[in-house]
């Protein structure tokens, strides 16, 4: 790694932390949200720099364009309020500090277990070309690929089948008669 | 690479870009204002400079020394941020955009690239209407996350149309497949019929429309409908922060234009080109010109965009919420996607008959230009007896 790209490692990865942290001590779901994208861009910074163009534009289109939009428009639209009663919950620091002290311990369990991370043998060689990505992503993991899709696609079809209005309707009546 | 050839690439070129694109925006918002009055009868802004066009400076200067108000109301830095998160991304696109020889950077994944950035120029507006803590700002805000994010898809899925033949030809002359230069020099050939605005009509539309949608300009202008919203997301905004939405649009419909240019109209390839009787004009040995009409050409693409933009603008009604995203969700979306498959198998045919009376290329544009004759063949007899 040269001196250039370890300043700019440092940059991306001091920012994406900040942004995490920010993101967990925010106190309106919204600046939460804000942290989370600053993360992300931080985070395809670093994908960036291994050589890994493809990746880091996915992450910026997909979880910064498509999804954190998506979060902010449903926070917008429920005008979701400051949730300063949670975070200051006493209780609630204690469980977010122990599971956060399990989880490192986790990571730190398998890092030990398993040692240092090595790419499999067959590993594409950097740098990434997209049409190489997707010539393995269609041919040789097309089946893992394709099920991850089907997966996404009930989960999607689940939301609109419970969203649907009719059957919202019929459960709110029937609901509204069990009051009765 | 030299010292001054480094400093050209990583240094002066993309300001260079900068420069020409920032210097163009005054121009579009003095053609609009023109092209507007000449539509509505008027004579337009025509006292400041020659023509008036010394009129968007005079409105810059006056937008500067305004008073920049910032409510007690707000939310402090996001309000503050917006206007720049706004402009930031369609400004950044325009790194990946060969205006000729003249690029900021020829990136590998030059068309994911555009795409990644106007999914984050979405939250410009977005933040404005929320930070603005007012109830039509914020009207606005939800309605334009939800265009463009609906219009995105649509966009995508047109763009990877082209992509596709794109990389066929980039698998047969050499070329990054995602790379806009890629894409303008696969559209080579007889002047405007090798461009791809031709052989991709149904993605050609579908493209047009979407861009209209994601600049929010009208007819699909909710998030700042002012029957309704006030002025929707820069309600609150003032002075130079206002000027700063103002100019992320023209920006933003400058680099979708460009895209637009490379995608579907031969970029910087000279509609002349190829044709016999008028190779005589081809000044590509002629030491200036040869540098200066490739950008001639761009720019001339990219202000006949601009200037479809203004007339759809003010002549277009603006559409209803509901109409927006029936378009958007049951007709792009669904015209996109077929385009998509029927494109896959087109592309594929001709690379199997690569080369039996003519090239795969153009056994694809003769299978495109009959499906769409059939699709509308289709949709005629069927209108016709209903």
């Amino acid at each position: 790694m040269s001196v250039g790209s370890l300043i700019a490692f440092c940059i991306l990865a001091l920012v994406a932390i900040f942004g995490a942290f920010r993101m967990l001590t925010s106190h309106h779901p919204v600046h939460s949200a804000l942290y989370l994208v600053l993360n992300f861009c931080a985070t395809a910074g670093i994908y960036l720099l291994l050589t890994a163009p493809f990746i880091a534009i996915v992450q910026i289109a997909v979880y910064a364009g498509a999804i954190m939009v998506l979060f902010l428009f449903i926070m917008m639209y429920l005008n979701l309020g400051f949730t300063r009663d949670i975070l200051d919950d006493k209780r609630r620091r204690w469980v977010t500090l122990v599971a956060a002290v399990l989880l490192g311990a986790l990571i730190w369990m398998g890092a030990a277990l398993h040692g240092a991370v090595t790419l499999p043998a067959n590993a594409l060689p950097p740098p990434y070309k997209v049409e190489e990505i997707g010539m393995v992503l269609f041919g040789t993991y097309a089946l893992p690929f394709e099920v991850a899709s089907i997966l996404l696609l009930v989960a999607m079809m689940g939301a609109v089948v419970i969203a649907r209005p009719q059957l919202r309707a019929e459960s709110d009546t029937k609901k509204e008669a069990a009051q009765r | 690479m030299g010292f001054w050839e480094g400093l050209w690439r990583m240094a002066l070129a993309p300001l260079v870009v900068l420069m020409v694109v920032l210097t163009t925006v005054p121009l579009w918002i003095w053609l609009e204002r023109r092209v507007c009055a000449r539509i509505q009868q008027r004579i337009g802004p025509n006292r400041v400079g020659v023509m008036g066009l010394l009129q968007p400076m005079a409105d810059a200067a006056k937008l500067i020394f305004k008073e920049d108000i910032t409510p007690a109301h707000v939310d402090r830095v996001v309000y503050l941020l917006a206007p720049i998160i706004a402009l930031v991304p369609s400004m950044a696109a325009l790194a990946v955009i060969p205006f000729g020889d003249l690029q900021a950077a020829d990136v590998n994944i030059g068309v994911l690239w555009i795409l990644a950035l106007s999914s984050l120029a979405v939250y410009g507006v977005v933040l404005a209407g929320w930070a603005s803590n007012n109830k039509w700002s914020m009207m606005g805000g939800i309605r334009s996350a939800a265009q463009m994010v609906s219009y995105e898809l649509g966009m995508s899925l047109a763009i990877i149309a082209v992509l596709l033949t794109t990389s066929v030809y980039a698998a047969s002359h050499g070329g990054h497949a995602l790379s806009l230069r890629t894409a303008v020099n696969s559209q080579q050939g007889v002047g405007p019929l090798a461009w791809n605005f031709i052989w991709h009509l149904p993605a050609f539309v579908v493209f047009i429309i979407a861009a209209v949608a994601e600049s929010n300009r009208a007819p699909f202008d909710l998030p700042e409908a002012e029957q309704e919203l006030v002025a929707g997301f820069h309600t609150e905004y003032s002075s130079f922060r206002f000027a700063m939405f103002y100019m992320g649009e023209y920006v933003h419909m400058t680099t979708l234009s460009a895209v637009c240019t490379c995608l579907f109209f031969g970029g910087w390839l000279s509609p002349f080109a190829g044709i016999p009787l008028l190779a005589r004009l081809n000044v590509s040995t002629v030491p200036v010109l040869m540098y200066l009409a490739p950008l001639f050409w761009f720019f001339l693409k990219v202000t006949l965009f601009i200037f479809l933009y203004i007339w759809l603008r003010w002549t277009l009604p603006r559409m209803r919420w509901d109409q927006l995203m029936a378009l958007g969700w049951v007709v792009l979306l669904p015209a996109a996607l077929v385009w998509v498959a029927v494109v896959t198998v087109l592309a594929g045919a001709g690379k199997v008959v690569d080369g039996f009376v003519f090239s795969g290329d153009g056994w694809f544009r003769l299978l495109s230009l009959l499906a769409v004759a059939a699709a509308y063949l289709i949709y005629r007899r069927r209108r016709g007896s209903s």
